[in-house]
């Protein structure tokens, strides 16, 4: 597939040993000077109770919280609920983003000015996005109100108030903002491709489909690979559209794991659960990355 | 590249050495650059003043508000900074928690046991009696700010409160030939008059998202007549079958004289349905009353407060919104001049004014603008009824925001879709606030 | 669909594609449709939202009409002159610019490593990068803060710098740790070959290549950095200083909320970041020098 760490390197390896070293040291350093602290502190509160409004009952519980937590229902049904939101609000963005990609690779009129226009959502502020389909769903300012005056909708209703629906509208939310972050990621990847590549396909005869599976895909894989995980993680912990759309409603329709937190540690100030919370989001999510990674032979990249 | 070629070794150091200098300016840039120093006082002494609810046409006044006082106390200035209204409590908190807490704060009523709690704010009791106070605030409002907090001090300037109110369209009503409401059959029989749904017309607006609790309480205890969650034995009253058959009349309004889509409606749906002509009634409070008038015109709009209970009892929502400071303020004596001065008639009438809120200070309530604003007028002459009672609610109870906040909320969700009856839903919830007060009880004894 | 990078305009191929005339045509029609069509939609699915922002800012309160006409500027005027959005505007320019510089070199130098290299703690330095993605800064608010207070930080611009830069850094690292890995590492040996040092080699042969992923890189740490929220309230105590999503939330309240200003605010914390990006996407893509590597 792609050409990476080499032979070469190997040849210099005695005299160049601390090289990466020291290039990953700025990275390193800022890593450990302000996130081991801070994460060490969300762990140590994981086995507290801690909540300020409730100074009496706080103190040390051991691993009273997670118990608490196995037995929480709305933890169960969120964690559920987070699994089918992370699944189908990346899986739809990364299916999108490719196609807009390879669409906007070829060349035509106007490109530039649909690729600027295309890739904008991606710049738009959290509170913005959803303050603008907020705008679109509202029963009086939205979509709804025109349509019910043609007579298409009845008066008064909003997809973010149905139980099932309010799903849909968050995804097509999210999609909207999350689709140009795949799309910018894979035509920068397209780039790189040998266009001797495609020319020698084409004298062999290769179809579309085949030229797609046989050169774009294999180029563009790694790197999809990894930004789904980032993308999969992001719209994991990510509760700034779900809060301001749904709140986590309509009856506790549309809460994910983290929006759960947010509502226990920061809005009940319950920190210590929250925190608790925090950390089996955590593991579970480290378990998901080693299991994805290993699965997608990351660690080999020679692939 | 034509140079005298040093030892491998000592040349792939220096390279080394050159690689490593970017990241290490880089770093040190980072870390260092930050360094602020402060500005020193010389005389003038500054105080920090931060608003929990902080909109442009608040933030003006405000501001103007600052003037007036600086103006008349040229040693002390106050620099203001503007908290967004749903994330100001974390913030409170994160500084609180940090040492790094203003001198000034705007909390409302139902943000004191949570401070408190912190032990963020200074009691103003001593204070407040010492400048005799006590005679120029209305006392019902001092004592209904003393019973938001935990041990029943003074937290906050009691010199400004919310009322409850409904806002309905006057003109809606008076094109169909109705008369102004004054009692519960009234509205009942307006609302659904007035609801045309193939026209997109409802009667009404309920609050089913975010934030609903405070109108449940408004449009269901007024009609039971009962005002306190806890009744004299200390047991909750939400399954009291007065307030379950005043809520099941109100639940019935979903659907009925409402958009459907107001199952997960907050302050925001119901303000743009009220003022987009989509609502007739709207429940809320008289703080909104100045932004509704951005968009609507005064003889649109009519106010009412709920209206009393069949027995005649008419129960009032108030909630004091005033000015605190914080305990650790390195300048308690001008802080408390700030606050004396919110509190005075010049600086009350002022607020009062500017915000749309009931004025304390009993000078200023004889003004002529307060018997103006019909807002103002409605809610003050149902206080002055003597049937008239303030509706007692627990804010001094750690978990009250937690249980009408976040548990309720999914639940009374369900109730609007007709999955939970209005029955087991509030005696779930009396249970939970009986537990609550209980291990309030038990811990604080 | 071709899926060929050519730049050639469609156009082009017609003057030798005359004998078949008849089979390229239908073929392009379909290759056209194919392209335009998806593309049509595509756009109208972007672009509707932003219309929606766009026609509350122009409109007048209380105004439903589906075309802002007339326009009004009273929106804009608000939100600019009361709302101080002129400042917001600046700091989040300050805030973004630098949080892009500095994010952008340390995902060079860690993603060098990471693309070059195999050394021993690799892996675990990649866990722990991810790792730090794993836990929402929301939860972290009150140790971050004491560090910043601790290192001099706080009401100062740079803990916002600085936070967005660390929680963005695993990101850029791995995406540009990707985009250098494309590069062929015998582009750098033949310039090692031929004398060049490590880093002259770099700088001649790959970082030309890198360019589209470096402007991806740098939009994306620009754009999370111009619309972080959170750190900007928390840890950010004077006004002077807050940023435009900051400005933004204040339009958002219980009492009040005018989705007119706030469309308005919208549209001015919007549009200087989508014309930069207009301007900056032309680098997303390389053209024929992609065609420099040889095998």
């Amino acid at each position: 597939m792609t050409a990476s760490a080499t032979p070469a390197s190997r040849r210099r390896t005695r005299s160049t040993a601390w090289y990466p070293y020291v290039l990953i040291g700025p990275a390193a350093a800022l890593v450990v000077i302000f996130l081991v602290y801070p994460v060490a502190s969300v762990f140590y509160y994981s086995l507290q109770r801690y909540n300020v409004t409730m100074p009496f009952y706080n103190g040390f519980v051991g691993l009273g919280n997670f118990i608490e937590i196995a037995q929480d229902a709305k933890f169960w049904r969120s964690l559920g609920f987070t699994l089918q939101w992370v699944v189908v609000e990346v899986g739809l963005q990364f299916v999108f983003g490719l196609i807009l990609a390879l669409l906007i690779n070829r060349a035509f009129r106007g490109r530039g000015i649909v690729r600027a226009l295309v890739f904008s959502p991606w710049a738009v502020a959290g509170i913005l996005t959803t303050t603008i389909w907020l705008l679109i769903y509202n029963p009086t300012t939205g979509f709804g109100h025109y349509l019910a005056d043609l007579g298409l909708v009845p008066y008064g209703t909003s997809l973010l108030s149905g139980s099932g629906t309010a799903f849909w509208a968050a995804v097509l939310a999210e999609l909207w903002k999350g689709a140009p972050f795949f799309a910018i990621l894979i035509l920068a990847d397209l780039q790189s491709i040998s266009l001797e590549l495609y020319e020698s396909a084409d004298v062999d005869g290769a179809g579309r489909l085949r030229k797609f599976v046989s050169i774009t895909w294999p180029h563009i894989r790694s790197a999809v690979v990894i930004a789904t995980l980032l993308r999969a993680v992001w719209e994991f912990n990510n509760v700034d559209l779900l809060y301001t759309l749904t709140g986590g409603g309509p009856a506790g329709s549309t809460t994910t794991l983290p929006l759960y937190v947010a509502q226990t540690a920061i809005t009940d100030r319950d920190f210590g659960y929250g925190s608790a919370l925090t950390i089996v989001a955590f593991v579970i999510l480290i378990v998901f990355t080693v299991v994805y990674l290993r699965a997608n032979r990351f660690g080999r990249e020679n692939a | 590249m034509m140079r005298e070629t040093p030892h491998p070794r000592t040349r792939t150091r220096r390279r080394a050495a050159r690689l490593a200098v970017i990241p290490a300016i880089g770093l040190t840039a980072l870390l260092v650059a930050g360094c602020a120093t402060g500005p020193s006082d010389d005389g003038v002494v500054t105080l920090e003043l931060w608003d929990t609810d902080t909109r442009p046409e608040r933030t003006a006044n405000l501001e103007k508000l600052i003037d007036m006082f600086e103006k008349e106390n040229p040693g002390i200035k106050v620099d203001y900074l503007g908290l967004p209204t749903d994330s100001y409590m974390q913030k409170i908190g994160t500084a609180v928690a940090t040492g790094s807490t203003p001198d000034l704060v705007t909390p409302k009523a139902s943000d004191i046991s949570a401070l408190v709690a912190q032990g963020a704010l200074a009691p103003l009791d001593d204070r407040f009696s010492a400048g005799g106070w006590q005679d120029q605030i209305d006392a019902s409002l001092v004592q209904t700010t003393r019973d938001a907090a935990p041990d029943g001090k003074l937290y906050i300037t009691p010199a400004t409160a919310l009322a409850d109110v409904m806002f309905y369209r006057a003109d809606w009503l008076r094109d169909a030939g109705l008369p102004e409401p004054t009692s519960w059959d009234d509205f009942d029989s307006e609302v659904a008059a007035l609801t045309d749904a193939s026209t997109g017309r409802f009667g009404y607006t309920i609050r089913g998202g975010n934030g609903f609790w405070p109108q449940f309480m408004e449009m269901v205890f007024t009609r039971a007549g009962i005002a306190t969650l806890f009744d004299e034995n200390g047991k909750s009253t939400l399954d009291d079958p007065r307030v379950v058959e005043a809520a099941q009349k109100y639940v019935d309004l979903y659907k009925t004289t409402t958009a459907e889509s107001d199952l997960t409606a907050d302050f925001k749906v119901m303000q743009a349905q009220f003022a987009a002509g989509s609502a007739g009634f709207l429940s809320h409070s008289i703080g909104s009353y100045p932004t509704l008038l951005q968009s609507m015109t005064p003889d649109q709009i009519g106010v009412t407060v709920p209206f009393p209970a069949e027995d005649g009892t008419q129960v009032l929502g108030l909630l004091t919104t005033g000015f605190a400071m914080f305990q650790s303020s390195k300048h308690p004596e001008e802080a408390w001049k700030f606050l004396e001065f919110t509190m005075s008639q010049e600086g009350d009438s002022f607020w009062a004014q500017a915000s749309g809120y009931i004025p304390g200070n009993i000078a200023v309530a004889d003004e002529q603008w307060v018997q103006d604003s019909p807002a103002l007028a409605a809610a003050i002459a149902a206080g002055a009824n003597e049937k008239a009672v303030p509706m007692n609610v627990p804010y001094y109870l750690p978990e009250y925001s937690s249980i009408t906040g976040t548990d309720m909320l999914p639940d009374w969700q369900l109730v609007l879709q007709g999955e939970l009856s209005v029955q087991d839903f509030l005696t779930k919830y009396a249970t939970a606030m009986n537990e609550a007060q209980q291990r309030y009880e038990d811990a604080t004894k | 669909m071709t899926l060929d990078t050519t730049v050639i305009a469609p156009t082009a191929s017609r003057s030798h594609a005359a004998p078949r005339r008849r089979r390229i045509s239908r073929d392009r029609v379909i290759d056209q449709l194919l392209l335009r069509l998806p593309l049509g939609v595509a756009l109208l699915f972007t672009l509707v939202p932003f219309y929606w922002m766009l026609l509350f800012a122009f409109r007048p309160a209380g105004s439903t009409a589906l075309i802002p006409w007339p326009i009004t500027l009273d929106n804009f005027a608000k939100v600019w002159n009361t709302s101080g959005f002129g400042i917001y505007f600046l700091n989040s320019v300050y805030v973004a610019v630098t949080s892009l510089v500095v994010s952008t070199i340390i995902a060079l130098l860690g993603g060098y490593a990471l693309a070059r290299f195999e050394f021993r703690g690799k892996g675990a330095f990649l866990l722990v990068m991810l790792c730090t993605q794993f836990i929402p800064g929301a939860m972290m608010l009150i140790p971050l803060f004491q560090i910043f207070n601790g290192l001099g930080l706080t009401n100062s611009l740079w803990s916002l710098i600085v936070s967005d830069t660390v929680f963005h850094l695993p990101l850029s690292l791995v995406l540009m740790s990707g985009f250098i890995r494309n590069v062929p590492v015998e582009l750098e040996e033949a310039a090692w070959v031929d004398g060049c040092s490590r880093i002259r080699a770099f700088r001649l042969v790959v970082l030309p290549l890198l360019r589209p992923g470096i402007v991806a890189v740098g939009s994306f740490a620009f754009i999370s950095a111009w619309n972080n929220f959170l750190f900007a309230v928390m840890f950010i105590s004077r006004q002077d200083q807050f940023t435009i999503p900051v400005g933004l939330s204040y339009l958002l309240g219980e009492f009040g909320t005018d989705f007119g200003a706030l469309a308005a605010g919208g549209v001015i914390a919007v549009v200087p970041v989508v014309l930069v990006f207009a301007y900056v996407q032309r680098f997303l893509v390389q053209g024929l020098s992609a065609g420099a590597v040889k095998g």
